[in-house]
């Protein structure tokens, strides 16, 4: 084992005097939370201590040991980005999970309903009046934000369609991205109709929208990628 | 696969031979899978913890040499998973070796 290899005079290198590795490890934990940075910076420093130390005891003078382990640790920025991104999630517990996916499903076959009826709408609206309909007198109807719905919802109902029949983890995963979708693609409608027609209740109506749809995004990058056995909707 | 699964898969796996600590846990992936940990070493700590969060492995610490040192251990959710995914993997050649079992049938 290596840690029985560790010389019990092992220092680091004097010219170095654990500046880069103090550097590496500020830019690693510089946005995590206390527990997190305390724990990452206790293990990492661990690693560090352990890995100098077998190279050491394998003949390799004391500088170019401490240099060849901190290049084995990695870009600091790409570990700094792992580690936030983990740092975000939730402690989700299996309860949470099946929440989670009643609560989808529920939505889901409600929004999937909801997807395809506004999508053959908004399609046989664009066929009625036709693509040149006037954007500039009346943009709430404008072509732009008829075919942007016509997308979103139809994307939206391939994926609340295409979900039933991934298994659960997957499934929760493509239903609450057809949902963050139809949420953004609200955001980004209602905020032009907002800005063009300088109508604050519109732009209001947008703002809710996008803290929807951010809700959501939040919540896709979050969930973990642990499978759940749960197949009962 | 993504990075992430396949380094979830190679700790899950490595951490069937008994509790371990990052080091010597990143050095048997690198061997066993080059270039999974190459040059990002320090990434099997955020793999760990998310394997703890999910409950396939568990850790303790233990002071070596007067410090701290957390080792991790596979859950028994954990030996499931390692063990499902082993067998998972063993399939393909277990199908590979058949034909020449059959054609010395014939």
């Amino acid at each position: 084992m290596t840690a029985n290899k560790e010389p019990s005079s092992f220092r680091l290198p004097k010219d170095s005097t654990g500046l880069h590795f103090q550097n590496w490890l500020h830019v690693a934990t510089r946005e995590l939370s206390e527990d997190t940075k305390a724990r990452i910076v206790s293990e990492v420093t661990d690693h560090f201590d352990a890995a100098c130390a077998d190279l050491r005891a394998n003949g390799v003078e004391a500088t170019s040991a401490y240099f060849k382990v901190l290049d084995s640790l990695g870009d600091p920025e790409a570990a700094r980005a792992t580690y936030a991104h983990q740092d975000a999630r939730h402690d989700w517990t299996e309860d949470d999970l099946r929440y989670l996916f009643r609560r989808s499903s529920f939505v889901a076959s409600l929004n999937e309903w909801m997807a395809w009826s506004l999508f053959s709408l908004f399609i046989l609206f664009i066929a009625v009046v036709g693509l040149d309909h006037a954007n500039d007198t009346t943009p709430a109807y404008s072509t732009w934000g008829l075919l942007l719905f016509a997308i979103t919802f139809g994307l939206s109902g391939m994926l609340f369609r295409a979900a039933r029949y991934s298994p659960s983890l997957l499934r929760a995963k493509m239903r609450l991205i057809a949902m963050a979708l139809i949420y953004t693609a609200s955001a980004i409608y209602w905020g032009l109709v907002g800005v063009k027609g300088a109508n604050i209740v519109c732009i209001i109506f947008s703002l809710f929208w996008l803290a929807f749809a951010y809700d959501h995004w939040k919540l896709i990058r979050e969930l973990p990628t642990i499978p759940i056995d749960n197949d009962a909707d | 696969m993504s990075h992430t699964s396949r380094l979830h898969e190679q700790i899950l796996d490595a951490l069937l031979a008994g509790p371990e600590f990052g080091y010597p846990l990143a050095q048997t992936i690198k061997k066993r899978a080059p270039g999974l940990l190459d040059n990002q070493e320090a990434l099997i700590y955020p793999a760990l913890h998310e394997l703890e969060t999910d409950g396939d492995v568990t850790s303790y610490e233990q002071t070596v040499r007067n410090r701290p040192r957390r080792y991790y251990k596979l859950t028994e959710r954990g030996i499931r998973r390692a063990l499902k995914q082993n067998t998972r993997q063993e399939s393909p050649s277990a199908l590979q070796s058949l034909p020449p079992l059959l054609g010395e049938m014939k």
